[in-house]
């Protein structure tokens, strides 16, 4: 790493290297010519002992001049003189030579030879006259050491000092004078040096720190250029950018759209997973601590675990002011990030995707939507437009009716019971009436639908909660005819619905009929022939009468109802199954005739009969026996009559099991009702194994006036 | 919509009059409103929902209902703001009872009171509300259920 | 080798290696199965699926990781459950392949496995 920064860093390196270099060597320079100054400040003194030494000579002698031989001044003055003139003499030659001297505190003081050309003819000069004065001076002590007469050699000696002292004296001073100009030339040389080298060091300074700024300004401008580029990133891309580490927290930088897609104040420096904690469940929560996990684990394929990640598509909410929530989708990408060849964060992207969602889930739903229209389709082609449209009204009309039943306020069990009922016959009606057009999906809706009452019927305590599946169940039924009436609607857009050939169809076999009229009672086959084949049965319908009388629409309907009750009835309870036939020497189809007559200005007769076993009196008291609800001795007693009115009662039925047409019970009892609120009346007529007859009594209602005042 | 996801709202009402000590509280049959003409009283405390399910429920009652309500829960003042508390009362307790039902999966809204029917945006034309007869004493009120999934 | 209890998910990856890219050694379709198998064979790539009849693929890849470490394996499961993939890539699997999937993604994510 120091290797790899050097490059970077070198220019500064080598300026610090140069400035301890110069820093090392100005010292080292100091320290010699300090050295040098200290030893030449030992030759100055020296030198001017040397002076004083010469007139010490000379003072020594003219001493001795003075006193007398043998005193003790004498021999004092003879000492000094002895001793001035060794020490002269051995300074004199060091300085020429080179050696060692006694310094003033007696310690030995080695000298150099003096090198300056003043310094060196001085003391060539000096040397020529100490030679003669130093043999003059020596012949004196030997005189005082034999002990001859010393006077001739003292006044010799004297005479030489007279001569040689002064410019003895004169050359010592130049040698001084000359020593201490060196040294002082050499103190201005080691300043010169100092300051040389304090400026080359102050230089270096200003260099290294120059460059330094300069480099740390340039890297600070590409740090700060590279923060305002990544914060540009960050404040405009529309995604949520961030890094978090291998502990799961975010890391400091994130792009602002962050906070918005999250719906979170404060993201950075927190933890992923509590930021997330309100968004996603406990479950995705902890996959994702193991995904990204993972992500930090090098020996696993990045590429190869992109289908784990568990946040693809996350919901948020957002709630706005009024209450209502927006709903976004959420996509978390995650992508390692590599510092030096290692995994060291792991980046995650958040992406809005809603709108791919939702053109996802429209496309989906209009898919659904498709398929359930082509199966809607196909059941519906078969059914004649106009009865479609004619079905569909009176469903509208009787899912009005059965949820104003239900809106209707009740609180006891009884209300309820009743409530139920009334409803049950409703829905059986409309159930008939989807039978008749052979319409499935509302027919067997309309039969669970009935199973559901049916258990209301039967519950012991009712409560309105109890009706909850049923209401359900209607909006489900009321929104899939809203689904049927926008498809008819459209297929009446693409001329389809072209009502010309059946209504050719229907003109033609019954000449006399008026065409808007006959077209209503067609059905009537379609059911015949339907509940016929569901029960392996065969039926051939004859029906008169239909076109001659006009009828209130609304009052058409309801008696197309009642009809389509006491044909299924007819072929369900009547008309036996082919083999049965057989055997009982009958044709295979059994006959169900209807008509509707006039019989008088106000009246008519609808007319349902069958030639199928006719009505077993001794089976319907057995099953009234099973239901438990009457005494056994009552039931021996009941009369044919008694046992009429048992079939018109809620409750009883003969068939077998509960099946879409017959086994409830309340069909006949609808009748019953239906007949009583138009002021009608019921006859009917049997013979067991021959056949059984429905003779309905009603009034003709050709007003919705009448009809209003009836109803 | 299931019969699940709408008992937990009308236990939620219940919820709430079980608080009162009167257990007179009944529920009615329910039935199917159109959107362009919404079921309501005076007083109606919405909460928006979201996920699964979305749209919104609320419970709305006549200024009377909700007077009476007050006084026998001990409350003196009937003023119009403690009218509107209680009715965002009972919201927040339906809201509640959802949250406990449902989990995370639903966000659910902090009730919003408002005089009268709900905002349409709340109430998608093209769909039927469910409305819940709430009777209590001689009163009537209603839970009104609007989702769409 | 691969490992799968659906032998029509076994005969459709080894389809996939038309271009004798992989050279299957061995198959097996259940863990204890791949266990045997991997000794005698030693693969150097497998695919697991990862419910198994007998031990499951979970088990069966620490074991196999036991005996080999650098064994290369792709788990190939369904995603019903993406806590049990990333459990699978924790005991040692190197790269998941969502079922159902193409010819051309199981080549692929082999080869990303290998390089």
């Amino acid at each position: 790493m120091f290797s790899l920064n050097l490059g970077k860093y070198r220019g500064i390196l080598v300026s610090v290297a140069l400035f301890l270099i110069l820093d090392a060597s100005v010292l080292v320079l100091n320290f010699y010519i300090s050295f040098e100054i200290s030893d030449d400040a030992a030759g100055v003194n020296l030198s001017g002992r040397q002076r004083m030494l010469s007139q010490r000579i000379a003072k020594s002698l003219f001493t001795l001049n003075t006193v007398e031989q043998g005193t003790e001044g004498f021999d004092a003055a003879l000492n000094e003189l002895r001793m001035s003139i060794d020490l002269f003499d051995e300074t004199l030659r060091a300085f020429a030579y080179g050696g060692t001297v006694t310094g003033a505190d007696g310690s030995q003081v080695a000298i150099a030879v003096v090198q300056d050309p003043a310094g060196s003819s001085a003391i060539e000069e000096a040397q020529k006259i100490w030679e003669p004065y130093k043999v003059k001076l020596d012949n004196l002590f030997t005189a005082v050491d034999h002990p001859f007469d010393i006077d001739p050699t003292l006044s010799a000696a004297t005479a030489a000092a007279l001569a040689s002292n002064l410019k003895l004296l004169k050359y010592m001073n130049d040698l001084t004078v000359t020593l201490e100009s060196v040294a002082s030339s050499k103190a201005t040389e080691l300043r010169y040096i100092q300051t040389a080298g304090i400026t080359m060091a102050l230089i270096n300074f200003f260099f290294i720190v120059g460059h330094f700024v300069r480099q740390l300004r340039d890297s600070d401008l590409v740090v700060e250029q590279a923060r305002r580029e990544t914060t540009e990133i960050l404040q405009t891309v529309n995604e949520g950018l961030f890094l978090v580490d291998q502990n799961l927290i975010i890391g400091n930088q994130h792009s602002s759209k962050l906070n918005e897609l999250l719906g979170a104040k404060q993201v950075a420096g927190e933890k992923l997973l509590s930021v997330l904690e309100n968004i996603i469940t406990e479950k995705d929560a902890e996959t994702t601590r193991g995904f990204i996990e993972l992500l930090f684990d090098g020996r696993v394929k990045e590429k190869l675990i992109g289908d784990l990640n568990p946040l693809q598509n996350v919901e948020v909410f957002i709630s706005d002011d009024s209450g209502a929530f927006i709903a976004k989708h959420l996509k978390l990408d995650f992508a390692r990030a590599y510092q030096d060849g290692k995994i060291s964060h792991v980046l995650v992207t958040v992406l809005d995707i809603t709108q791919e969602v939702v053109l996802e889930q429209e496309l989906e739903k209009s898919r659904k939507q498709g398929e359930s229209q082509l199966e809607m389709l196909t059941s519906l082609l078969h059914t004649h437009p106009s009865l479609l449209r004619t079905f569909l009204e009176n469903s509208r009309r009787s899912f009005d009716k059965i949820n104003s039943t239900l809106s209707q306020p009740s609180k006891t069990s009884a209300e309820l019971r009743v409530k139920s009922k009334n409803i049950f016959a409703q829905i059986h009606n409309f159930k008939g009436e989807a039978a008749a057009l052979n319409l499935e999906y509302f027919e067997n809706s309309a039969h669970v639908m009935e199973d559901t009452l049916s258990d209301l019927v039967n519950q012991e305590e009712l409560v309105g909660n109890d009706f909850l599946q049923f209401t359900v169940q209607l909006e489900t039924l009321i929104s899939y005819a809203g689904q049927v009436e926008q498809l008819a609607n459209k297929l009446g857009q693409f001329g389809v619905d072209a009502s010309q050939q059946p209504d050719d169809r229907a003109q033609q076999p019954v000449a006399n009929d008026t065409p808007a009229q006959a077209d209503d009672w067609q059905g009537l086959d379609d059911i015949v022939s339907t509940v016929a084949e569901r029960h392996g049965k065969e039926v051939l319908l004859v029906k008169s009468g239909f076109s001659e009388i006009y009828l209130e629409p609304e009052y058409k309907q309801r008696i197309k109802e009642l009809s389509i009750q006491l044909l299924r009835n007819a072929v369900v309870h009547g008309v036996e199954s082919p083999i049965e036939r057989r055997a009982r020497n009958k044709q295979n189809a059994g006959r169900i005739s209807i008509h509707l007559a006039k019989i008088s200005e106000g009246e008519m007769e609808l007319l349902v009969e069958d030639d199928g076993h006719g009505i077993d009196f001794e089976e319907l008291r057995e099953k009234a026996r099973t239901l438990g609800r009457w005494k056994d001795h009552h039931i021996d007693q009941w009369s044919k009559r008694d046992i009429i009115n048992l079939m018109f009662m809620g409750g009883v039925s003969t068939a077998a099991g509960l099946t879409l047409d017959a086994g409830r019970g309340i069909g006949m009892s609808a009748v019953k009702n239906s007949v009583k609120e138009f002021g009608g009346k019921i006859l009917v007529t049997s013979k067991l194994g021959r056949y059984c007859r429905f003779t309905l009594t009603l009034p003709i209602i050709s007003e919705s006036q009448a009809m209003v005042a009836n109803g | 919509m299931t019969e699940d996801v709408l008992q937990v709202f009308i236990d939620g009402v219940v919820r709430f009059f079980q608080h009162t000590d009167d257990d007179s509280v009944k529920v009615g049959t329910p039935y199917l409103s159109e959107n362009s003409n919404p079921e309501a009283f005076d007083v109606t405390g919405i909460i928006g929902i979201s996920g699964p399910y979305r749209g919104c429920v609320y419970f709305t009652a006549p200024k009377i209902f909700v007077k009476h309500l007050l006084l026998s829960m001990g409350e003196q003042d009937t003023r119009k703001e403690y009218i509107a508390d209680l009715v965002g009362e009972v919201a927040n307790t339906i809201s509640g009872n959802a949250r406990k039902a449902f989990g995370h999966e639903f966000m659910i809204s902090v009730p919003v009171i408002v005089e009268g029917a709900p905002n349409s945006i709340n109430l998608p034309k093209h769909l039927l509300s469910y409305v819940i007869p709430i009777y209590w004493k001689t009163y009537h009120s209603a839970v009104v259920i609007c989702l769409e999934n | 080798m691969i490992v799968d209890d659906s032998n029509i998910i076994r005969r459709k990856i080894e389809r996939c290696n038309d271009h004798n890219v992989f050279f299957v050694v061995a198959r097996a379709s259940n863990g204890e199965e791949a266990f045997r198998q991997f000794q005698i064979h030693r693969p150097t790539v497998v695919t697991m699926d990862l419910t198994m009849p007998k031990m499951d693929g979970l088990d069966c890849i620490r074991k196999l990781v036991e005996l080999d470490q650098n064994v290369k394996i792709l788990v190939v499961s369904a995603l019903s459950d993406k806590a049990t993939g990333i459990q699978a890539l924790k005991n040692g699997a190197q790269g998941f392949l969502c079922k159902p999937f193409s010819d051309e993604q199981l080549v692929q994510a082999l080869l990303e496995l290998v390089n």
